[in-house]
């Protein structure tokens, strides 16, 4: 019971915060000099005043704003694109958000396999090879933009196996492309990196924490077998904050990567999202940052429940 | 492995989207077969055009991107030859009256759509007709006011019906434009993408959605649309309903990636992903150094500075625009801005490739003079300042965009004219709809401008500095160069428009300097050794594969 009136008001409190995201962006989306219809060719004020009565922007702007929220919010309808003619913002959607949403899974799957096991590793290897080496990536991965690593993991793994070691350009993996499984590799593997980098430091700190706690020492004094401490004591107890991140990184993963996308021609909805931006497409814009805005409190909502099943203490309501 | 992947599907869509990647990430021998030797062996070329086409309706499309597939799907009254000559195309004849006002145009009985139908002269009075149609709202509908198709400016300004318009089909095969006045490239403008035919059954059935799908684009040209995966992919084959199908080489030509990133795509040519693909100065070393066959052309583009004549402000001087003319050396520009091979210094406003009377405009009205010449451009500022009593030039700004490339070049010009006008210059560098909206405005000093031609005539870049033309930012306001203008677009006679365009072009460039031409743009492009007859246009569609084919005896590598 309890349980449902927090899911209750925290989604009442989403439909308000979505709201407020709709006028903000609205309004700054007019803000911002230019409109969908500037071009570098001017177009003859003829033919700009038929274009604007067809996409209703002649109409007041308090007008637009209520007719949009209304489309949106009570049709479920984000119109359509300015630029790609035809094209409904719930079609780049639907046909664009799974193509961001697979890769980022894969992405955060590996990442989150590989950090955790890294993690783990390093804290009680310390000062080992692998702890080096896992420092070294964790370096790496956050400091090293994912453009570069694109760049790097085209050459290595692609251009380079193929044109010198002649490999079949079949079955190899090709450089940039989609629409196959050997086209998830590059890419989840470039975003992956920047998952492993903070999934290991950050599980390695709190493995090392928890190592130095008092439960620790006291389940040690008691005799505890090696594994069944590290299992069920100090990884368990290290890995909560982990979990806290895992759900927005995962969300912040899904919802697409301008670079990745544009760097190995994945139409996912990151390149909708920049493409929309830089030609000021008010309906894409807008389309694009309530589904966004929608999808992460829902996250978010999610991520607060599961916290509260892991640890019994956090108890929400 | 089946068994696998039905158990992934039936639960929850998460793991469905799991159990899809990883069970096909261990399996990547069910990647498609299609080695750049397959196709040489099919006539297959796969490009890179970089975006997904914005608009594939043929009375909307405005880019470059559009045009390619439009060209190669569709086929106007008019169409160019392998050599770019305009020639008959799904009109196998025209006949212009005496007065040069009245072209009837006899569409080829063999002249068919895709799905068979026959294509007939109502086809053609539907496109025009919808073109101009001020709820339709075409961005290209003054196009039909440039082909000085009659009534076609009172139709877009919603004062005369659309059926007034003057193209009208008098039968199945007889196809009759009325023009208001003689236009001497009007041959050539109907062999562009404005005018095509389109269905008005396809239209009416598919409504807003028309030109979205495969399936609701139908053409009547040498290529057919087969597959369209947006923003990924895009495939067109040889189409058997063609007329001419038998000229066609090419079986089918795809878009494998649409990829926005040179370096990637510049990756994918070079692992033999890619047959045609865009380069940029960055990885022209590294391609010549692999061999690979790197090519240019000019891509239509004409760069020029634009000055602010408005009153009040700095450069409404002449003597301070013609100081800016003869300053900037065009050559040094491109050596140590550019670099782009292809890219020709500028000194007038009409390209190089523009078409004149019998040769090209330029060979007929030659415009040249002494430019880099910083000793002669001190001198007129000097005579700037002892007319207006001033002793240091005011300072004043560059606008310009916030890419790399707009940077490098505004810094180039910020450093040499503060050494010729001795004052600060300072740029004014904001994202790229904030410029277009701080030209209009006015809101400049000095910007670099560029155009791109909307049909192979002088007159595209001619009257873009007409007194009430949106693109004359600068308001540039000369009664003379408007005159000329008025008269080149009255007269029919190619030699006389050449005259009058050289005129106002010496008026425009060299008289008033209210523009100063820097650049011709060029590009540079990697083509797949063996692939012979890829014609690149400046106007209409650019690759043009229409009559490109593999070469068999070189088929090595």
């Amino acid at each position: 019971m309890r349980l449902l009136r927090f899911i209750l008001r925290r989604l009442m409190l989403a439909v308000v915060t979505l709201l407020t995201l709709f006028t903000l962006t609205f309004f700054l989306m007019r803000a911002v000099p230019g409109d969908p219809l500037t071009r570098t060719k001017e177009i003859p004020e003829e033919t700009r005043k038929n274009l604007e009565e067809r996409y209703g922007l002649d109409k007041p702007l308090h007008k637009q704003y209520l007719l949009q929220m209304e489309r949106i919010f009570i049709h479920g309808d984000f119109g359509t694109s300015f630029r790609t003619v035809g094209r409904e913002v719930n079609d780049i959607i639907r046909e664009q958000f799974p193509v961001s949403a697979s890769v980022g899974l894969v992405s955060v799957l590996i990442g989150v396999l590989t950090g955790v096991a890294l993690g783990i590793v390093a804290a009680l290897n310390r000062n080992g090879i692998i702890d080096r080496f896992a420092m070294f990536l964790c370096v790496a991965g956050i400091s090293v933009p994912s453009f570069l690593f694109a760049f790097i993991f085209q050459y290595c793994l692609a251009v380079y196996p193929l044109t010198v070691l002649k490999f079949n350009p079949d079955t190899w993996l090709r450089p940039a492309g989609w629409g196959e499984a050997r086209d998830f590799v590059m890419p989840s593997i470039t975003l992956a990196l920047g998952i492993i980098a903070s999934i290991t430091r950050m599980l390695k700190s709190q493995m090392i924490e928890v190592g130095f706690s008092e439960y620790i020492k006291t389940a040690k004094a008691k005799g505890v077998s090696l594994v069944r401490l590290v299992v069920l004591h100090q990884i368990r107890n290290a890995i909560l904050p982990i979990v806290s991140i895992i759900f927005p990184m995962l969300v912040f993963t899904m919802s697409g990567s301008l670079i990745i996308e544009a760097g190995f021609g994945i139409p996912g909805l990151g390149r909708a999202y920049m493409t929309s931006i830089q030609n000021s497409d008010y309906n894409v814009i807008m389309g694009l940052t309530v589904f966004f805005g929608g999808f992460l409190i829902i996250a978010n909502l999610i991520t607060d429940i599961l916290y509260g099943v892991i640890d019994p203490r956090i108890r929400v309501g | 492995m089946f068994t696998r992947s039905a158990l992934g599907l039936s639960r929850s869509a998460l793991t469905t989207l799991v159990a899809y990647a990883t069970l096909t990430l261990s399996f990547p021998a069910f990647a498609q077969q299609n080695t750049q030797a397959d196709r040489r062996n099919n006539q297959e070329i796969f490009l890179n055009m970089g975006d997904e086409p914005p608009s594939m309706d043929p009375n909307k499309g405005v880019d470059t991107v559009s045009y390619f597939w439009l060209g190669h799907l569709f086929e106007g009254l008019m169409t160019t030859d392998k050599n770019g000559n305009i020639v008959p195309g799904t009109a196998s004849h025209v006949a212009v009256s005496d007065s040069g006002r009245t072209y009837t145009f006899t569409i080829r009985p063999n002249a068919k759509w895709h799905d068979g139908k026959k294509v007939t002269a109502k086809d053609f009075e539907y496109a025009f007709r919808r073109l101009v149609d001020p709820v339709f709202a075409s961005e290209y509908s003054f196009i039909a006011v440039t082909a000085q198709i009659q009534n076609a400016a009172e139709i877009i300004k919603k004062k005369k019906p659309v059926s007034e318009l003057g193209a009208k089909a008098v039968n199945d095969s007889t196809f009759v434009v009325k023009l208001e006045n003689p236009v001497a490239f009007f041959k050539s403008l109907m062999a562009f993408q404005a005018f095509f035919p389109v269905r008005k059954d396809v239209v009416e059935k598919t409504g807003d959605k028309f030109a979205t799908a495969v399936d609701n684009i139908v053409g009547n040209g040498p290529f057919k649309l087969v597959s369209w995966k947006k923003e990924s992919s895009m495939r067109m084959e040889k189409a058997s309903t063609y007329w001419n199908a038998s000229s066609i080489k090419l079986r089918a030509i795809e878009a494998p990636v649409m990829l926005k990133d040179v370096g990637a795509a510049f990756n994918n040519f070079r692992t033999g992903g890619l047959d045609i693909t865009g380069l940029d100065k960055e990885r022209l070393e590294t391609a010549q150094r692999e061999r690979l066959q790197v090519k240019t052309f000019a891509d239509g583009g004409v760069f020029f500075l634009e000055m602010n004549q408005r009153e009040g402000k700095l450069f409404a001087n002449i003597k301070l625009r013609q100081a800016l003319r003869i300053a900037i050396s065009r050559r040094e520009y491109i050596n140590k801005v550019t670099g782009v091979p292809g890219d020709k210094p500028a000194f007038g406003l009409v390209p190089d490739y523009m078409p004149g009377a019998s040769k090209t405009y330029r060979q007929e009205a030659a415009l040249s003079y002494r430019d880099g010449d910083v000793a002669g451009a001190k001198k007129l500022i000097k005579e700037y300042l002892a007319e207006t009593k001033q002793s240091k030039v005011p300072s004043f700004s560059i606008l310009a965009g916030d890419s790399n490339n707009a940077k490098k070049e505004s810094e180039y010009m910020q450093a040499l004219l503060k050494n010729v006008f001795e004052t600060e210059v300072k740029i004014d560098s904001v994202p790229f709809k904030t410029r277009l909206q701080k030209q209009r405005d006015g809101q400049f000093d000095i910007v670099s401008g560029g155009w791109g031609p909307d049909y192979l005539d002088a007159m595209t870049f001619m009257d873009l500095f007409t007194t009430t033309n949106d693109n004359n930012h600068g308001h540039y306001v000369s009664k003379a160069f408007d005159d000329l203008i008025v008269k080149a677009q009255r007269s029919g006679s190619m030699s006389e428009r050449v005259k009058l365009f050289q005129e106002a072009e010496r008026l425009l460039v060299v008289t008033d300097s209210a523009i100063v031409p820097i650049i011709q743009r060029g590009r540079a492009y990697l083509l797949a050794e063996g692939l012979q007859g890829v014609r690149r246009n400046q106007v209409g569609q650019d690759p043009d594969l229409r009559f490109a084919s593999w070469n068999g005896a070189s088929a090595k590598k």
